[in-house]
């Protein structure tokens, strides 16, 4: 119920917004800016990742505003940096959500931070889109505002076991670095080979620091497998491959996890041997999802001597899911921006993007990378492809 | 593969690992032997072997020809540390050099980190493999293991044979005793951590070669040498052979017939077993003090 009092004290405001709207027709730059807000690691041991991904927000920043911004209104960022402590990227989206009172909440680089961070920004009921966080712990909590951008480790392989089913590879052997997440890429395809019907011969562990695996790769190859899965670090891939070339083990695919051929200094590191072995990657800058070699040659134009990275490129897109999202709604009301992004299917430059009902995502793929000829090349799926996969695996030089 | 020939090719792993690790070893154990010293830097010279023969391949130097350079280096260096530090604490309690090896091993470990960061590097020198029947032997294991082979018997050779293996021998026996016929027992003592170092730096390059490794490698193989050493004999040289082929064998076997997780588990029973059973070690000479 509305007073006299009330209603004659709406007069000047209604009166000071006519005003505003009047001067700041027509103009996106002088209405009040969209202040999107992150923190990421720019320092301590998650930091090279975490600048790409400060890199993709302010190209996106850029690129939002070159177009007239969201809604008509100029985005500006707010980007703070959390030490690669996921406690104190809590507290720094506290920060950003009571005291800078930012509109859109975009999230931080890595699973540790964003399962911190994630909870504080439940409390608050804000919307975050995180696209630096693979785990799927973070997703298992009932939270209702926090959306994952990136394939989580349980789907990584799909894609590869799908490839390996299609080329009439019927059996399989998976080993794993015993940490938590080669780990839980290995669980990933072990379920797919099992539900695809396939035959597992051996799944094995092996100590994530092994200096020697000749034993494992001497096993392995008692087993002869068609396809080797291996879901390890960038160290003990290298030795892998080192000892499976002595040992003469010759499957008719040896796929990796995302450490391995998808890093350049696999292929440094191993060189000729590195040729036609198989990664799996987020992304490349070569793929052709709409607006991504645009989104590339900005990045070039404006980052000289950088390398467009995953990271980057998930960063930039999740702001373009929030953007798509804001703009579907007309406003930037969390609880109808949470619907609306539950509903959406749409393609970034990232690729696609479908969460469940959990906020995990369910949409995205990853891309089958393939070393030839030295080079890394994406060799699927066929919208993102360069240069077809070539199988069965030829041998060891 | 038929099964005579997989246990066949699991034991010509084990036996190639075993003359890599019995290089390192023997170093270790000459250490023990003459300065009554548990070196925990060993693994560290290790290290620097390693990463001095990846510096030098880096500049176009072929690493099976830094690997005289390396022994070298590691010579001189071994002696330096043994003059300098070990020297003023030889006669004292044993906590001492165990104190100050283990500052000398965290100096080395954080200056190799400092110089060649925490990346793990590997040199493929001979990518190649021997065919034979159904077997396989990578071609680098085999050079490898002729190096070692080679060196064992010159180092058995000079210890036996020579008048420094004899003095060397002596003050392993009797060091006072060695003292009062005429021996420098002083010199033979940086001798000894010398030649000890150059084995560990050798054998340093052994890894870079066939593993993959990173500046904190000496951390993981600090304990097994000591309990290949140990299962050995402590100052029973020849005993170290023995001891390294048991360790590797245990290695190769239970990574290939359990998991390469519980390889260590195996290891480090035998270990404590011939701890308890065998406390002279495999080739059971007679306890020395």
């Amino acid at each position: 119920m509305k007073t006299k009092g009330q209603l004659i004290g709406g007069v000047p405001v209604l009166c000071v917004g006519i005003l505003f709207t009047f001067f700041s027709f027509g103009s996106a730059g002088s209405a009040e800016p969209i202040v999107l807000g992150a923190a990421v690691s720019l320092t301590g041991n998650l930091a090279r990742s975490g600048l790409d991904q400060k890199l993709g927000y302010e190209l996106w920043k850029d690129s939002v505003n070159a177009k007239g911004g969201i809604l008509g209104r100029r985005v500006d960022l707010k980007i703070y940096d959390d030490r690669s402590e996921p406690m104190t990227g809590a507290k720094l989206y506290e920060k950003l959500i009571t005291s800078d009172k930012v509109d859109l909440l975009v999230g931080p680089y890595g699973s540790g931070v964003t399962a911190a961070v994630s909870t504080a920004v439940e409390k608050h009921k804000m919307v975050m889109i995180a696209p630096g966080a693979s785990s799927k712990e973070i997703w298992e909590r009932g939270y209702k505002y926090v959306f994952q951008m990136i394939t989580p480790a349980r789907y990584q392989l799909s894609s590869s076991v799908e490839i390996a089913k299609a080329n009439g590879y019927k059996t399989f052997v998976v080993i794993n670095a015993d940490s938590a997440f080669p780990r839980d890429l290995a669980k990933g395809g072990l379920e797919d080979i099992k539900n695809w019907g396939l035959k597992l011969l051996l799944h094995e562990e092996y100590p994530e620091k092994a200096n020697d695996l000749s034993s494992l790769v001497l096993k392995i190859k008692a087993a002869a497998p068609d396809v080797l899965i291996a879901g390890s670090y960038l160290p003990d891939s290298v030795l892998l491959i080192r000892q499976a070339k002595a040992a003469d083990l010759v499957p008719k695919m040896i796929q990796f996890g995302p450490v391995g051929p998808s890093i350049p200094d696999f292929v440094k590191s191993l060189g000729d041997l590195s040729n036609h072995l198989l990664g799996v990657s987020q992304w490349e800058p070569s793929v052709k999802y709409p607006g991504s070699p645009e989104m590339v040659a900005a990045f070039k134009k404006k980052f000289r001597n950088e390398s467009a990275d995953y990271s980057m490129a998930a960063a930039y897109s999740s702001c373009e899911v929030m953007r798509m999202a804001v703009e579907k709604v007309g406003g930037l009301d969390q609880e109808k921006l949470r619907q609306t992004i539950l509903s959406m299917d749409v393609m970034t430059p990232f690729g696609r993007f479908k969460v469940g009902p959990a906020g995990d995502q369910v949409g995205h793929l990853t891309v089958l990378v393939q070393v030839l000829n030295g080079e890394r090349v994406v060799v699927w799926p066929a919208e993102a492809a360069v240069q077809k996969i070539v199988l069965p695996f030829p041998g060891w030089k | 593969m038929n099964p005579f020939f997989l246990i066949l090719q699991v034991l010509i792993n084990g036996l190639l690992l075993a003359g890599v690790y019995g290089v390192a070893a023997i170093g270790l154990n000459l250490i023990f032997g003459v300065l009554r010293v548990a070196n925990i830097a060993h693994g560290d010279f290790m290290m620097l072997g390693a990463f001095i023969v990846y510096s030098f391949s880096t500049i176009g130097i072929h690493p099976l020809i830094g690997i005289p350079i390396v022994a070298g280096v590691l010579f001189v260096l071994g002696i330096i540390t043994e003059r300098f530090l070990v020297e003023k604490v030889v006669s004292q309690p044993m906590a001492y050099s165990l104190l100050l090896l283990y500052a000398v091993s965290i100096l080395l470990r954080n200056a190799g980190l400092n110089i060649w960061t925490s990346n793990y590097c590997s040199l493929d020198v001979i990518p190649g493999s021997l065919h034979i029947g159904p077997l396989t032997v990578s071609e680098i294991r085999l050079v490898i293991f002729m190096i070692a082979l080679g060196l064992t018997l010159v180092f058995t050779f000079i210890l036996n044979r020579t008048t420094v293996g004899k003095t060397i021998r002596a003050s392993i026996q009797h060091p006072d005793l060695a003292g009062a016929c005429g021996i420098d027992v002083r010199k033979i003592r940086a001798l000894t951590f010398g030649v000890g170092s150059l084995l560990a730096g050798i054998t340093g390059t052994f890894f870079i070669m066939l593993f993959s490794v990173n500046p904190e490698m000496g951390d993981m193989m600090i304990l097994k040498l000591f309990a290949i050493v140990i299962v050995g004999g402590l100052g029973n040289y020849l005993g170290t052979f023995a001891g390294a082929l048991v360790i590797a064998m245990a290695e190769t076997l239970t990574g290939f017939y359990a998991t390469t997780q519980v390889s260590d588990v195996a290891v480090f029973s035998i270990f404590l077993l011939s701890l308890i059973l065998r406390p002279q070690g495999l080739l059971g000479g007679r306890k020395t003090r």
